[in-house]
């Protein structure tokens, strides 16, 4: 029996629907409706309302009018690291400069 | 696009357990988010905030992933407190490191603003105790943070308050239950929402076997 879904785009913040029969995996059903540049191996999950991933689920095992939750391989990434990167940075250019030197002294030497 | 917020308010529960939740993570970044709503003046009014369970998290760097926003924000909608409730702010801390925003966290600040044009930037500094707040399309704008003790309609907080059963997978700072909110109070919002909420009914069930496990437990207890 087919079944249609909500599903929502969580990386673009859209909501659209999906119909699926019971022998069909989200995953497979997913690939007729993902907007277009995106390809199906770049789908990480589908969340259901209790938090379960139904990515691999069939539709057998969903309801009517459910509401899944799609997301891609994406992280809401912080850091503090750009302040560290300069710090090693500066810390390599006062070791060349050491090396340097030890390498004059070296050289004048007799 | 609308005014950019020129304050944020935090409730003052939130901001000491936002202090204390991230003073004790062994040094570590968190990332999370805010919720809340805003005023007619335009200022942010933090009322709680989320940190889901972090992709990866170090002394200098913190993420979690997109699916965790979404969950919120169909929680918030099962709560019935979207959209007067909402992600206001993409939350996140920096021990030791003081309040500031680097390239990374721009970039992501600049991929979250699509969410809400009126998002802010708040950075949590634990060894400081203090949170600062940015705001603008790029958020280059700090902007005045202060510690108020907020307002609550009585069911808007039994509501948010049920946000950390709901979300159990998830670090959920929000303000108590009131003082004042009897059985009777609690029962009716829960039935109310219960009707429609599937990860409700679950937890509901969840703690109706807790309460029927401990009953059985209690004869053999009584023996001993």
């Amino acid at each position: 029996m087919a079944k249609t879904v909500y599903i929502y785009f969580a990386w673009q913040d859209h909501y659209q629907t999906l119909t699926l029969d019971d022998k069909q995996t989200v995953r497979k059903a997913l690939r007729a409706i993902l907007p277009a540049g995106v390809r199906s191996d770049e789908i990480e999950s589908a969340i259901d309302e209790t938090g379960l991933n139904v990515i691999d689920q069939f539709g057998e095992f969903l309801h009517e009018g459910m509401k899944i939750t799609v997301s891609r391989n994406k992280l809401y990434e912080g850091g503090a690291s750009g302040v560290f990167a300069i710090t090693i940075r500066r810390s390599v250019t006062v070791c060349t400069f050491g090396v340097a030197c030890l390498r004059g002294v070296s050289a004048t030497r007799p | 696009m609308r005014p950019t917020p020129r304050k944020c308010v935090i409730d003052s529960q939130i901001y000491s357990a936002a202090i204390e939740f991230t003073a004790n993570l062994e040094r570590d970044e968190w990332g999370g988010i805010g919720i809340g709503s805003y005023t007619k003046n335009n200022e942010v009014l933090l009322k709680g905030i989320v940190f889901p369970p972090q992709y990866r998290s170090s002394a200098t760097y913190c993420s979690f992933e997109a699916k965790y926003l979404a969950l919120l924000k169909f929680t918030l909608g099962d709560l019935g407190l979207f959209p007067q409730v909402t992600m206001v702010a993409w939350v996140h801390s920096h021990p030791g490191h003081g309040i500031f925003l680097s390239d990374l966290d721009r970039q992501t600040f600049g991929e979250l603003i699509g969410e809400n044009d009126r998002l802010i930037a708040a950075v949590i500094e634990p060894t400081q105790k203090l949170i600062g707040a940015f705001s603008g399309a790029s958020a280059t704008d700090q902007i005045e943070v202060e510690k108020r003790d907020l307002l609550w309609k009585e069911d808007q907080r039994i509501r948010l308050a049920l946000l950390e059963n709901l979300l159990p997978e998830m670090k959920v700072l929000v303000p108590p239950l009131p003082d004042n909110c009897t059985p009777g109070n609690l029962l009716e919002t829960l039935y109310v929402l219960a009707d429609k909420i599937v990860r409700m009914r679950k937890w509901l069930a969840t703690e109706q076997l807790a309460r029927q496990a401990s009953l059985l437990a209690q004869p053999e207890n009584e023996v001993e």
